[in-house]
């Protein structure tokens, strides 16, 4: 038994789901079984005998806080991939304790009819969730730097258009980035083959300095070892001469 | 005969530092940084650069006859990001290599007593 994460009393409901609908999906995601514990809202998971991915080990307790935090288990589920994580903020520290705050602060991230929420979701490819004094966002590693700095701006109290217009900017900016990154990992992979052939010589070089420093690796208590690192190769000779 | 290595992931935005250790802790067997499977300077975080990485260091370790590994992944810690995005990716390509991993722990260092951001509360004043 391993003690995942621990969950507010309201969102217990949501984490079992219609019959246990909710839950059978995610231990079948998972691979474990799930004990809920409806009074404390404690969630452990029984990992059985046989070996998981430690991965999914590793990030389970991610989707169990983000379904305790308000997202929808289905979205929640998502954070089991390997690309996607998550990232919790919480509006107390930025408003303070009061409540009427917290609440302000939430209206400012959802927005009209829900209208900034949307417009960083899509920009940014996340998907957000706004619980009691909490702000979880979960994407791939390209989104969340998109999303982050927008949230934290309408936090810190920078106006709606601000925020907007500079969201438009970063992905304008990422676009651009990203295309020259591939190109790079393009060339650095096939490096060998090009490079190579344009010189002459040199990957014949290159297989000689490998095979010598292999060699050099000898072990020096093994005579027979010594003597055969000794011989030269076909195409190695030593040359004297006098300078 | 199976042996046992503690590996120590640290992944921060900028870099991405692994050692591998005995059980001890105390005795270094190996160790990658991002830096050395990567060329430009800001490229050494991040996911590509902790690919690379692991694949280097399960090299290393497969070298060195160690075939299963206790892995200890930080972020930065504070209030700073918890797990850095390279974690994952580093355990993921451990695992294609063929390291057996027994056990992942997350020890990111974070105050009993509260995190704050720096800047006060009248924010950073530029």
């Amino acid at each position: 038994m391993e003690h995942l994460a621990r969950i507010p009393q309201d969102r217990i409901a949501v984490l079992i789901g219609k019959g246990g609908e909710t839950r059978r999906m995610l231990e079948e995601a998972c691979g474990a079984t799930l004990e809920i514990d409806s009074k404390s809202g404690e969630v452990l998971a029984d990992w059985g005998e046989e070996s998981v991915d430690p991965i999914v080990r590793m990030k389970m307790p991610d989707v169990i806080v983000a379904i305790g935090r308000g997202l929808a288990p289905k979205r929640a589920v998502q954070l089991i991939q390997d690309e996607v994580s998550l990232k919790m903020y919480d509006i107390r520290e930025w408003v303070g304790r009061q409540p009427n705050q917290t609440r302000r602060m939430r209206s400012r991230l959802i927005g009209r009819n829900g209208r900034i929420r949307s417009l960083i979701e899509e920009i940014s490819r996340c998907e957000m969730a706004i619980y009691g004094s909490t702000v979880l966002v979960i994407g791939d590693e390209d989104g969340l730097a998109l999303a982050a700095p927008a949230i934290e701006g309408i936090l810190r109290g920078s106006e709606h258009s601000t925020i907007l217009h500079g969201l438009e900017q970063d992905r304008k900016r990422q676009r651009l980035r990203s295309r020259r990154l591939e190109s790079y990992e393009g060339y650095s992979t096939d490096e060998s083959s090009t490079f190579e052939t344009l010189v002459p010589g040199l990957a014949e070089a290159r297989r000689r300095r490998e095979r010598r420093f292999k060699d050099s690796q000898a072990d020096s208590e093994d005579e027979e070892e010594v003597s055969s690192m000794l011989d030269l190769a076909g195409d190695e000779k030593i040359v004297y001469e006098e300078e | 005969m199976s042996r046992k290595a503690i590996l120590h992931i640290f992944t921060t935005h900028n870099n991405v530092l692994m050692t591998a250790t005995d059980l001890t802790g105390a005795e270094t067997i190996c160790k990658v940084s991002g830096g050395m499977v990567t060329k430009g300077g800001s490229d050494s975080g991040g996911q590509f650069a902790s690919t690379r990485a692991a694949e280097r260091m399960a090299e290393m370790l497969a070298e060195k006859e160690f075939n299963q590994v206790i892995v200890k992944y930080r972020g930065a810690g504070g209030n700073r990001s918890h797990s850095a995005p390279g974690a994952t990716s580093a355990i993921r390509a451990l695992t294609r290599a063929g390291v057996s991993i027994t056990r992942i722990e997350d020890v990111t260092p974070i105050a009993t007593d509260g995190t704050k951001s720096k800047g006060g509360r009248r924010g950073r004043r530029v």
